[in-house]
């Protein structure tokens, strides 16, 4: 089957207005928010379940390799079409179909934004609790493809924890449900497994999410310390001392300066280290718990512990963390953030490695992370328009990625393997692991076209490293502007 | 002697001679009786032993205790019985970090035991759960009534070894608590029976244990309006840490296996009025549970409620244990029971009332006498018979019709119903696993990856997985 008959087949399926093609319309879905970029053949924006099938099915014949896409927001380049192909977008799929609060359940599309899931419910006392830092923007179906995370997820979990049930178009056109709406379905567990694919299993039509009733009361606690050591040192005896916060993140001093530049947050930029701690539950058991959390900072020489005294306050010091990525715009042309994990134990330790490597390569790098589950996320400044800081950053990063590993840890927490980190894989998996992994692809993706070239390592990197592109100003747009997603492709 | 068994001879090679057996009767599955037992003490051995079975086409039973052979279909064939009992060490156990690694033949109770002196535990309670070894718990996936706050194996464990069919060892997810490096192998391992593979090693997300908790049984004039009263306080604000509901029968064998404690003088045991138990764990800092507590009072005020037995600090452990086993053939729960039947349903949660309703009109119906037991969150509820019952029923042929009609209406709800144990009669009758789901193929496409002989556990999971 040739191009053209593969557009004019694509358009009968879903009309003209439903599939871009001319190279300055697909631009926008070149590249998500890593490093690389590659040109899809085909945007397509489905309504139905029906629709995303024919689409397989359609590509199957053609032998053309296709693959789901979210919002964009991704961190590893899962959603870049690295051969080309058929890219899925879900921004005509986005609909709420069924809230059912007796059962603590909704029924979503996968276009449906995060945090919409949330407001949805709110005014009734629930929400969706994975909290991605950019829940404004990203959507489920990328969530459960990437098994996101978020600062609220230390104490109740990640996606894979709150999603129940998935409608799935395998990657040979099969409609399928994994899980459901009942628990413990007899059988292999392929709701647990699909989840954190990557788009590499197939496509999310629908997901079924929990609900959960919103805490009675919420404290948000700063505590500043001079040094990161001390910062660290406190977050394992906090954890170890079995008071479990809500959430518990940490940022450098470079971080604080960041956000700072880019809007004030109330963080004090001469601090070396800050820890934002959420503590939540009934008003009578929180007294208890901010007694002992401010003794864990203070005992590990905190400057001072603030109670945010007001929902303002708290909001403030919470959109300074989640804006912390696009913050790093105010100090550096491009950031490249890594994602892996540690014992919590093993922090001094690692993030003296991360000072190291930033000394050696000469990059600055600002950490801003998820503390509380040694969820790393280091910052490294660079610009994008130097190819050689290009190919020093992706070195740095592998780096520092060996650290965690070193450290008894995983090369990501939550952001996924995508492209950037294929080849990373071996740093903690050995041949057999991969093996065990590869047979897991295969068993759903036998022909390999869903999703291409992502997640386990490839023998030959099928393209350039030094081709890679930070696109920092536009993930940015992306985030708070959908409106080229919108209903008619071309109008934008 | 068999060329086969010849080879098989082998195995003392791998193991030692003193690690091969033929003296298999303890290890008969449903009639299904091994040639060999071999006692592996290294993951390298698991694997030889594996690979020679793979080499001579030979099946292989996995064994830890044997408290959850039960469930499942009887072995198509199993020439080996692969004990994991010498593989029980607690491997590494890191307290701050709060995550700990063991070898699968490791107790749930010698775990907790290890824990405990670091006021830690894995908030975990399934039925007979102290002398079953980890990597059975893994691989059958049940759970207690604890799973309200903590969830299911699915998600406690962050990191698996594994055997796969050929011999092949390798490791999936990490010992960190939160990852997504690859393909999630630990939640496809959870609940495989082994099927996929045997497990050698696993890592768990710990919990620091709880600061203070309070149970209070709430008695009901009748097992659905318990159910009620549980799905209403469920998507309130309150959080406790585990809850189950219990019927009249299965309150009666609870009481009695409990009147040894220091409260059995309250506990309505005999009254026929008291038909239901909703039991509701707090737990946290002292604060919160006291509130929940008060709260939950002024809650249980719906039809039916008659009262309420605080289980003092001490009990707590026994009760819940207890409620705990009732789903399991030799939970010692009553004085002599003699269990003949049990049955999981599982169900979208808020029809859970409904159908309690229903399926204690069914057993009146057909004179049978069941204890039941509900969690409710999860839309789970067990039906266990005695055997003979009390109307004198072998609870055999009799009970098929009954057990598929039953299945029909819990299809009808988008539920599954498994029989977890039964008679020999009763599964000529009827189904054990139910129907396979639109996703079965998918099943197999990933036992012919893992397993491709067939040799693992053969012919005992859903779908002759
Ligand atoms: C500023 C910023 C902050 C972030 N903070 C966090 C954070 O705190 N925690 C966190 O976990 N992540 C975070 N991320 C990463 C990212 O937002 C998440 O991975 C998110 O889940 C991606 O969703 P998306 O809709 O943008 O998916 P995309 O980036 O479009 O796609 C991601 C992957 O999902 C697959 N996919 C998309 N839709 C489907 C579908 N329907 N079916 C199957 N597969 C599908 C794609 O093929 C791709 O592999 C952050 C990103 C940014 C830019």
């Amino acid at each position: 089957m040739d191009i053209s008959q593969i557009l004019l087949e694509l358009q009968a399926l879903l009309s003209p207005r439903g599939v871009l093609h001319r190279p300055e319309d697909v631009l926008l879905y070149e590249y998500d928010g890593a490093l690389d970029r590659a040109k899809p053949d085909f945007v397509v924006f489905p309504r139905t379940t029906a629709d995303v099938q024919a689409v397989v099915r359609l590509a199957n014949r053609a032998n053309i390799p296709f693959m789901p896409r979210g919002a964009g927001t991704g961190l590893s380049g899962g959603a870049v079409p690295i051969e080309g192909g058929i890219v899925i977008v879900f921004t005509r799929m986005n609909r709420i179909l069924q809230l059912d609060i007796p059962n603590l359940q909704a029924i979503v599309q996968p276009g449906v934004i995060n945090l919409d899931i949330t407001q949805a419910v709110a005014s009734q006392g629930y929400y969706f609790v994975p909290d991605p830092s950019s829940q404004r923007a990203c959507t489920i179906g990328g969530n459960v493809a990437e098994n996101s995370g978020g600062p609220h997820c230390l104490a109740y979990g990640v996606t894979a924890n709150h999603v129940l049930g998935l409608e799935v178009v395998l990657p040979d056109g099969e409609v399928v449900w994994l899980g459901g709406r009942t628990q413990d379905v007899p059988g292999y567990d392929l709701r647990g497994l699909f989840i954190g694919s990557e788009g590499t299993m197939g496509i999310v039509t629908q997901v079924v999410v929990r609900l959960t009733h919103v805490p009675e009361t919420v404290k948000t606690v700063l505590a500043v310390f001079e040094t990161i050591e001390d910062a660290s040192n406190a977050v394992s005896d906090i954890i170890a001392s079995g008071y479990i916060p809500a959430a518990l993140e940490m940022m450098d001093n470079l971080a604080i300066q960041a956000v700072e530049a880019s809007r004030s947050s109330g963080y004090p930029t001469d601090a070396g280290a800050v820890l934002l701690i959420d503590i939540e539950g009934f008003a009578e058991g929180i007294p208890e718990q901010l007694s002992h959390i401010t003794a864990m900072c203070q005992q590990n020489h905190a400057r001072t512990v603030h109670e945010a005294k007001t929902a303002q306050e708290r909001e403030k010091l919470w959109s300074g963390r989640k804006g912390a990525f696009g913050a790093m715009g105010a100090i550096s042309p491009s950031y490249y953030v890594q994602d892996g994990v540690i014992p919590r134990t093993r922090l001094p330790e690692v993030l003296r490695k991360i000072a190291a490597v930033s000394q050696k390569y000469g990059f600055r790098i600002a950490n801003v992370f998820h503390a509380g589950d040694g969820n790393l996320h280091p910052l490294i400044l660079f610009d994008e328009r130097d190819p050689a800081q290009i190919r020093a950053v992706v070195k740095a990063g592998s780096e520092i990625l060996q650290a965690c590993v070193d450290a008894g840890g995983s090369i990501s927490g939550e952001h996924g393997i995508g492209v950037e980190k294929r080849e990373d894989m071996a740093l903690l998996f050995g041949p057999e692991d991969l093996i065990a992994q590869r047979q897991v692809k295969e068993a759903f993706n036998p022909t390999g076209l869903c999703n291409p070239a992502k997640v386990l390592p490839i023998a030959k990197a099928c393209y350039e490293v030094g081709a890679r592109h930070r696109r920092l100003p536009n993930i940015l747009k992306e985030e708070h502007d959908l409106s080229h997603l919108g209903d008619d492709p071309h109008g934008s | 002697m068999a060329a086969k068994d010849r080879e098989l001879v082998a195995l003392a090679d791998i193991v030692g001679a003193g690690y091969v057996s033929q003296d298999t009767a303890p290890y008969t599955v449903m009639g299904v009786e091994p040639q060999w037992v071999v006692s592996p003490a290294s993951e390298e051995e698991v694997s030889a032993i594996l690979s020679l079975a793979h080499n001579l086409q030979v099946a292989v039973i996995p064994w830890g205790y044997g408290h959850q052979q039960h469930i499942g279909l009887p072995p198509r064939r199993g020439e080996i019985a692969l004990s994991l009992r010498r593989l029980d060490r607690i491997l590494e156990y890191e307290p701050a970090d709060l995550t700990v690694t063991v070898q699968a033949g490791c107790t749930l109770g010698a775990l907790q035991a290890r824990l405990q002196s670091a006021r830690q535990w894995l908030p975990y309670d399934p039925p007979q759960g102290a002398a079953s070894s980890l990597g059975g718990l893994i691989a059958t996936n049940i759970s207690g009534p604890h799973r309200y706050r903590y969830g299911t194996l699915r998600d406690l464990v962050i990191r698996t070894r594994v055997v796969q069919g050929d011999g092949m060892a390798f490791t999936g997810g990490a010992k960190v608590v939160k990852n997504v490096s690859g393909y999630d192998l630990p939640r496809l391992m959870v609940g495989s029976f082994g099927t996929l593979g045997v497990i050698t090693e696993a890592t768990f997300k710990l919990q620091p244990m709880l600061k203070t908790s309070q149970t209070v049984l709430f008695s009901y004039h009748s097992f659905p309006a318990a159910v009620a009263q549980a799905a209403a306080l469920l998507s309130t604000a309150l959080v406790p840490v585990a809850v189950a509901v219990c019927n009249a029968n299965a309150v009666q064998a609870l009481s009695a296996s409990l009147s040894h404690l220091d409260f059995p003088a309250a506990l309505p045991s005999g009254d026929a009025t008291l038909a239901g138990w909703l039991a509701l764990r707090f737990g946290g800092v002292a604060g919160e549970v006291e509130r929940q507590v008060r709260e939950t009072r002024q809650l249980i005020q719906s039809p039916g409620y008659v009262g309420e037995i605080t289980v003092p600090a001490a009990a707590q452990a026994a009760v819940w244990q207890a409620i705990a086993d009732l789903p399991a053939p030799q939970g010692k729960v009553g004085p002599s029971r003699q269990v003949g039947l049990i049955a999981k349903i599982a169900l979208p949660p808020q029809q859970l009332p409904e159908v309690s309703a229903q399926v204690q009109r069914m057993a009146g119906a057909a004179g049978l006498s069941l204890q039941a037991v509900a969690h409710p969150a999860a839309g789970i509820l067990y039906l266990i018979g005695e055997s003979p019952d009390q109307a004198g029923h072998t609870q055999g042929a009799s009970l098929a019709p009954w057990i598929n009609t039953l299945r029909q209406d819990i299809t009808g709800r988008e539920g599954t119903v498994v029989i977890e144990y039964y008679t020999d009669q009763l599964r000529q009758a009827t189904d054990i696993w139910g129907p396979t789901s639109s996703s079965f193929p998918m099943m197999v496409a990933l036992k012919n990856k893992f397993d491709p002989h067939r040799l693992l556990n053969p012919g005992r999971f859903v779908g002759d997985l």
